[in-house]
């Protein structure tokens, strides 16, 4: 290890002695007995403050209901407006004069032999 | 409780609260949250900068930890396996809080400069500059900020909390050598962001 890291690494290992006030860790245990005893220990803090708290879980619930039930209208419409029986409306039939030839069946031509 | 007697080793002692805890002694549990709530805190917190987001972030990891105590089957030590769920939540929250645009890094936290034992050794480290431990702090911070996530992850267990390399692969899930090689990048980074303060 070169000097300069030498220098970096005592410089960072300063942090250490970076701590929170006198008696936050008996705060900390009681805040977490308290969570516990309440049942919260299955909620995070920090996921509702990150994804915008509760409003926005909730805006987002309310839109994924709004979107399934416009989905199961859509589907569940009888057959919609425009599908209403039309007599004049007949369905086209294609039917072929002549048989569809394959491109790999050879033409049905007389074969002519030559006569000598 | 007296579970633990002189000759018990930490981890052993660990075993022995884990077990009591498996079977419902939330005392047990508890003294595992005495235990290990001020090393993981410091690594939350100098993983994140900031003491909200740490506090907040060190109470979830022992909650997931108490929730899924009975799939803990003591492979590992509990210090290794709780240091993982505490590194990986670390890493996720990290990625959600660089996506919301209202945080900078002006909500770096700060308060060493009153601390003696920093007077001291930064004035060990660097004399030219004990004036200024302001501003080294606000420098170290950015500086540590300024790494991505995974290599502030070896610097802080590393430099910081002095976990040995192999503890380290264990937690992180990665081989002694990326550990290495992660620590002389960052360092090789943070170098640069401390130059005025390197003589």
């Amino acid at each position: 290890m070169n000097e300069p890291e030498k220098q970096v690494q005592k410089f960072i290992r300063l942090k250490r002695f970076e701590e929170p006030r006198d008696g936050y860790f008996v705060d900390f245990l009681e805040e977490f007995r308290s969570r516990r005893n309440e049942g919260e220990t299955s909620k995070g803090f920090l996921n509702s403050r990150v994804s915008g708290g509760v409003d926005n879980r909730k805006w987002f619930i309310g839109a994924g209901i709004a979107y399934a039930a416009l989905l199961a209208v859509v589907l569940m419409w009888p057959n919609g407006p425009e599908a209403k029986q039309d007599s004049s409306r007949q369905p086209v039939i294609f039917e072929p004069k002549q048989p569809i030839r394959n491109s790999l069946t050879p033409p049905k031509v007389p074969i002519s032999i030559p006569r000598p | 409780m007296s579970s633990e007697s002189a000759n018990e080793s930490p981890a052993d002692a660990d075993k022995v609260l884990v077990a009591l805890a498996q079977s419902g002694d939330t005392s047990a549990f508890d003294q595992l949250v005495v235990r290990y709530s001020p090393r993981l805190y410091g690594m939350i917190y100098h993983m994140t900068s900031n003491n909200e987001d740490a506090n907040d972030l060190t109470q979830d990891v022992f909650a997931k930890a108490y929730r899924s105590l009975s799939q803990f089957r003591g492979r590992s030590s509990f210090y290794t396996w709780i240091y993982a769920i505490g590194t990986n939540m670390t890493l996720n929250f990290l990625k959600k809080r660089n996506r919301r645009a209202a945080w900078s890094l002006d909500n770096l936290d700060s308060g060493i400069q009153n601390d003696e034992a920093m007077v001291d050794l930064a004035h060990a480290a660097n004399p030219r500059h004990q004036s200024d431990l302001n501003e080294l702090q606000k420098k170290l911070n950015k500086a540590m900020q300024s790494l991505s996530n995974d290599h502030r992850a070896v610097v802080t267990m590393f430099d910081i909390q002095g976990i040995p390399h192999a503890e380290i692969s264990k937690i992180l899930k990665v081989s002694e050598g990326t550990v290495r090689s992660r620590l002389f990048y960052a360092h090789r980074q943070l170098q640069g962001h401390l130059e005025e303060f390197i003589k």
